[in-house]
Order: structure tokens, then C-alpha cells, then sequence
């Protein structure tokens, strides 16, 4: 199968003066041809960071990334290159769309910048995107105040289209929008991964969100992977603590957060916790976890999980589902 | 005079009357623009109501004209009433609502760094809300904030007193922030979105703490948010708001199992479950947007966003229909619970 996307051994560290901000830290990932992997965790954990390293935003100090099967380089030309195969939707559109730009414009600057087609080619092809994504022709010339938050986060996806990237890296796409807005989004993220086969890093803090799309998931603490594998399978056995931390932390409709709580805040990546980075907040820590850092494994598990005691936990099924209690089914 | 939040919870007698009505809000835009109307819901003593509804529905502009902090082109109460304690909020002097705020209304919004005092430490901004509103000397107000921020959850209280709010977590101020609200111990907390801005794991230590504190002071929570599984956490009853009004009320369990109006359902029904990849299906989303205040339809104001609309939900607006503890504004509530 084709490579998407391969990160191996990433590291990308933020000067501080307290020392160096371990934002991501030895990360290996890979995204196979219209995937979708999902990327949890809480703010802080380094899931934006990973995902500017992936189109270029930020250059890592360790590490190579391969997108669509080329290393991802740092001179322009080979930038210029990279975004024909990896383009990002952001949280925010109207902070990632130019004011002063129609639709129009901003769907149709990448082929300018990249010399496609004529004049008329690209309005076409501009018209073609905006029926994918579900836009309505006039709203074209509007400007991005005069239109709502899903029609803009739709002319973001369009925009990132526009190049027929291989890889579009969602960060926070749907967050910002209402629950029945986020609904039509998503519909129209799965529909554009069937029709053109396109593969989503989807970035999330939401895990039922991410559960939704994702073949595979990631849960990530610290700069690190601590749980990766098959999204159901990840969600039915929670081996990693702080997964089933998060997932019970999810307001449940039905009433009554059940199981582990976290307390605090997770700790600074300036200076991690020794062994473990989870340690500090993990019920289970024994002293072994102060000590080695527990490599990232499957050990007999049917997925990937970093903890030295991953196969003590008995696979977890949630008991009742929190939505499909409330609407019956 | 000294302030225990269990002492006054324990001399409040128990009565029926509701703490907080609202009758017939509206709050215009401008004359003929209403951005909410005819808006009417009860608050009883110790009860968590929620408000729920998406952007753009009136959510935060009903918490603001309870606590008579509404912008000054916008004016509640033209017509309507917004009684708390039997006062007519809509209609009290500023004075009377400076006397109010902070001591029996209290208000936590959702960024707790837009809402504190940046340059000044957490302990001096609990502390002036004693100071100001329960007329406590410094030293009795700093003491009394040590307490009150050991109360909502800061490990070492008095280490923390000094703090600035930039040196705190996003949960740590919010935590402060509750602190302050419940400082003179308020009779009712209007929370505006109080979990919206953190992760997932410290929402559901604040969700907690909100939850423990109300059983512990008696106090009444209005719960303002867009989350339905926040709701189940936290509320006794709920609201739901389209574009400026009640469309739906009634017991959080019932509502959220059995909903009436299609936007309640369609709702419900939006929230990702499941997983699409693995076997599962397109969300049920709600095609359209919340109409803008001055583009309302005529009829039934989501109508235009319904699949069971008909000719009659065009041309009318449905009352809100009444039965039991329930209440609904449609011709053709949803019936029985979702497939």
C-alpha cells in the first residue's frame, strides 16, 4: 500500500530559556493512501506542533518526514513542491482566509501561485471545487464576514483542494463550529475521501469526533505516541491509562461520568517527567515507571500501546455508548 | 459579619416560589428586530437549569439581561419581566443591580483570562469581592479567599494567594473565577459556557466542582452551553433556545432520551457516535444555519431547517404547548423516542 505520509524518529524542540520545549519528541507515525488517523490529546501535548511540522511550518531538529513518498525539504522550491501534496485546514477560517479576498480569490490563489491553467480554467476549476464542497456559486464573490462558519470552513477545505494534495492535515477543522454545522463538515470531509481519495491527519481534542473519522487513532502525551492502532481497537481496549482517562472524561449525555479522573494539568515539556511522562498523573505509576520509558508496543496487544503495564488492563468497553443511550439506539 | 456558605445554606427555609422567572422576555435589536422574545422559564431554589442551543440563539444575551449587564443599545424587559426574589431586575435602578451582582447573582463566563484582573493576584481579586460586597476588614477578606480558593480545588491555598493569573493553568482560573462567584455566597450562578475554552479531562473536574458546590450551598446553577453531554453531567432540567426563544423545556433525562421538537432531536442526532470508517454512517446534520435576527421567518422560526415542516409552520409560529413538566413549540413534535 502507499505511503501518505511517514514521520520517522520526529523530534522538534522550541528554545526556551529554560531550557529546550520538547514539543514533539520521537515520533513515528505513517498514513497510508485514503486514510484517515486521528490525533488526540489535550492542548499541550504537541499535536499542533507535529502537525506544522507535516506541511512545513516548523522545521524539526531530528527526524525525516516522507509526504507522498518525497522527503519533505526546506529550500523554497522544494516548500513550493511539498504543497501540491500536503495543504492544512485550520480551527479558525475566518483567521486563516484573507478579509480583504473574495471566495473566489482565496480558492483560486494556490493555482496562481503554482501557474495552472489559464484564466478560464481556473475559474472553472475554482467553480468545480466550490460544488464539491458543497458551496453555493454566489456565494463566490462574498467576502468571508459576509458568510457563516461552515460555509467558511468549507471555502478553507476548497482552498485545500485546490492542488490535489495527497495529504490534508486538519487541525481542529470542526471545533470551533456548532454541533449540527460540525455534523455537515465532517459528512463532507468522509464524502471527499471517498470521491478523490485524499488522507486526513485529522487533529483533535474531541475523541468521539475523532473515533467518527479515523481508520486509525493516535493518542498523544507529552511530544510523545503513547497509544496507536486500529481506531476501533483503540477504542475498545483503552490500554493506555491516559487514554481511558480521556475517554471518561466525556460528558455523557446519559448523565454520570463514570471511571478514572485525571487531576492537574499536564506538566511542563520543558521539563518532563523522568521514565514515563504520564507518570505524574497516572493512578497505576509503580517505581519501574520513574525509571525507563516505556517503549511503544504491541507486546502481544493487538495494537500499540507505551506502558509498562498495558497488559494488566483488561480490554474496556464503554457500557453505554453516551449518544446512542440518548437517542435510543 | 463572618460568611459560612453552610450556615446560611441551613437557615434558607424551603420554599416553592422559583428563585428567578422570566415572563415574556424580548430584547430588541432594534424596533421590530428582536434578538430574543417571548422568552419565559423559571429558575426554583437549588435547581441546575441548562440553556442549550447553538450560536446565535439568545443563550448568552438571556444570562446577561438576568444579570442587567446587557449592552447599552439593547434593553430587556420592554416588555416582559425578569423577577429574582421577587425584584423586577428588568426594571431595577443600576444601583439596586450593583447591590445584586456578586453578592446573590454571580456570574462565571468562559474565559477565565478575559474575566480576571491581569495585573493583579488572584487572592487580591477574591479578596475585593469580600471586601466590596460582604464588608469584610483585608485581613478577615484574605483569609476568608484562602479558604475559598482551597474550597474550589487550588492545591496549597496559600501559596497561590500571590499568584498572578498568567502564572495559573486554564483550569486553575476557572477554578479562581468560581472562587469569586461564590465568594458572598449568591443565591444564583449563571455559568456562560464555563468548560467551553478546556480540555476535555479538566471539563470534567470543573463539572465536578460546580456539581459539588451547588449540592453543598443549595445555591441554583443556570448552566449556559452548546455540549448536550454537559448537560447530562450537570443539569436538572434543561431549555432549549432557537434563534431567540424556548422551543423546548422540560427534565434533562426526558429531553435528552425523548425529545419533542426536531431541532432538540435533530441535535441529538448531529453528535458524531460511533465510527464512519468502520461500517458506520453520514451524520444526520441540520442542513442550513441559525437565521440571522433581522432575516426571522415568519412562521416557525426553524421551519426553514425542518424536515416535518408543512405549509402551517410557514405561515404561523407555534406557542409553547405545555404538559406536565414538559413543554414544546411545535405543530408536530417528534414522538416517542429516536430511531
Amino acid at each position: 500500500m502507499t505511503r501518505s505520509l511517514e514521520l520517522v524518529n520526529l523530534s522538534l524542540h522550541h528554545p526556551t530559556p529554560a531550557g529546550p520545549l520538547r514539543a514533539v519528541d520521537g515520533v513515528n507515525l505513517t498514513l497510508n493512501k485514503a486514510e484517515t488517523l486521528g490525533l488526540v490529546g489535550e492542548s499541550g501535548c504537541g499535536k499542533s506542533s507535529l502537525a506544522r511540522c507535516v506541511v512545513g511550518l516548523n522545521t524539526p531538529q531530528e527526524g525525516s518526514i516522507v509526504v507522498g513518498g518525497q522527503a519533505l525539504g526546506t529550500s523554497a522550491a522544494d516548500r513550493r513542491a511539498a504543497a501540491q501534496r500536503v495543504q492544512m485546514v485550520f480551527q479558525d477560517p475566518m483567521g486563516s482566509l484573507n478579509p480583504r479576498h473574495t471566495v473566489r480569490r482565496s480558492i483560486e490563489q494556490p493555482l496562481k501561485i503554482h501557474g495552472r491553467g489559464s484564466a478560464a480554467e481556473r475559474r472553472a476549476r475554482v467553480e468545480e471545487l466550490a460544488a464539491q464542497v458543497g458551496l453555493g456559486l454566489h456565494l463566490l464573490d462574498r467576502y468571508p464576514h459576509q458568510i457563516s462558519g461552515g460555509q467558511r470552513q468549507r471555502v478553507s477545505i476548497a482552498r485545500a483542494l485546490t492542488l490535489e494534495p495527497e495529504l490534508i492535515v486538519c487541525d481542529e477543522a470542526v471545533s470551533a463550529l456548532d454541533v449540527s454545522v460540525q455534523a455537515q463538515v465532517l459528512n463532507l470531509l468522509t464524502k471527499l475521501q471517498r470521491d478523490l481519495g485524499v488522507s486526513f491527519l485529522f487533529i483533535s481534542h474531541d475523541l468521539s469526533v475523532v473515533r467518527y473519522v479515523s481508520h486509525r487513532i493516535a493518542v498523544m502525551y507529552l511530544g510523545q505516541i503513547v497509544e496507536l492502532g486500529d481506531a476501533e481497537s483503540v477504542w475498545a481496549e483503552r490500554r493506555h491509562p491516559y487514554t481511558r482517562a480521556l475517554t471518561s472524561s466525556i460528558p455523557d449525555a446519559a448523565g454520570g461520568m463514570r471511571g478514572e479522573r485525571l487531576t492537574g494539568d499536564v506538566p511542563s515539556a520543558v521539563n518532563p517527567p523522568s521514565g514515563c511522562p504520564f507518570r505524574t498523573r497516572c493512578r497505576h505509576a509503580q517505581a519501574i515507571c520513574a525509571e525507563a520509558r516505556p517503549a511503544l508496543t504491541d507486546d502481544g496487544l493487538p495494537h500499540l500501546v507505551a506502558c509498562h503495564f498495558a497488559r494488566d488492563f483488561a480490554p474496556l468497553e464503554r457500557e453505554s455508548p453516551p449518544v446512542q443511550a440518548a437517542t435510543g439506539g | 459579619m463572618t460568611f459560612s456558605i453552610l450556615d446560611s445554606a441551613r437557615a434558607e427555609p424551603v420554599t416553592t416560589a422559583p428563585l428567578l422567572s422570566l415572563e415574556d422576555v424580548r430584547i430588541d435589536l432594534r424596533p421590530g428586530v428582536p434578538l430574543v422574545e417571548a422568552l419565559s422559564f423559571d429558575v426554583a431554589p437549588g435547581e441546575a437549569l441548562a440553556i442549550v442551543g447553538e450560536s446565535g440563539c439568545g443563550k448568552s444575551l438571556t444570562s446577561l439581561a438576568v444579570m442587567g449587564l446587557l449592552p447599552k443599545n439593547l434593553k430587556a424587559g420592554q416588555s416582559g419581566k425578569i423577577v429574582f426574589e421577587g425584584m423586577d431586575l428588568a426594571t431595577a435602578s443600576e444601583g439596586k443591580l450593583r447591590g445584586l451582582r456578586g453578592n446573590r447573582l454571580a456570574m462565571i463566563f468562559q474565559d477565565p483570562l478575559s474575566a480576571l484582573n491581569p495585573v493583579l493576584s488572584v487572592g487580591a481579586q477574591i479578596a475585593e469581592v469580600l471586601i466590596a460586597h460582604a464588608r469584610m476588614s483585608k485581613a478577615q477578606a484574605k483569609a476568608r479567599a484562602i479558604e475559598l480558593l482551597g474550597e474550589v480545588g487550588l492545591p496549597r491555598p496559600d501559596l497561590r494567594f500571590g499568584d498572578y493569573p498568567h502564572q495559573l493553568s486554564g483550569g486553575m482560573r476557572q477554578r479562581v473565577t468560581i472562587a469569586m462567584a461564590i465568594a458572598c455566597d449568591p443565591k444564583l450562578v449563571i455559568a456562560d459556557e464555563p468548560t467551553t475554552a478546556l480540555d476535555v479531562t479538566v471539563q470534567a473536574q470543573i463539572l465536578d466542582l460546580l456539581t459539588e458546590i451547588r449540592k453543598r450551598t443549595g445555591q441554583s446553577l443556570i448552566l449556559i452551553t452548546h455540549d448536550l453531554g454537559v448537560v447530562g453531567e450537570v443539569a436538572d432540567r434543561m431549555i432549549v433556545m432557537y434563534a431567540g426563544t424556548v422551543v423546548e423545556e422540560g427534565p434533562v433525562a426526558e429531553v435528552l432520551s425523548r425529545p419533542k421538537h426536531p431541532y432538540t432531536a435533530g441535535l441529538l442526532a448531529a453528535r458524531p457516535s460511533g465510527s464512519y470508517v468502520h461500517g458506520g454512517q453520514a451524520l444526520s446534520d441540520i442542513p442550513g444555519t441559525v437565521p440571522a435576527p433581522d432575516a426571522r421567518p415568519e412562521g416557525c422560526l426553524f421551519a426553514p431547517r425542518c424536515a416535518r415542516a408543512t405549509a402551517r409552520c410557514r405561515e404561523a409560529r407555534p406557542p409553547l404547548d405545555r404538559a406536565g413538566a414538559r413543554a414544546v413549540r411545535c405543530f408536530f413534535p417528534v414522538d416517542g423516542a429516536l430511531a
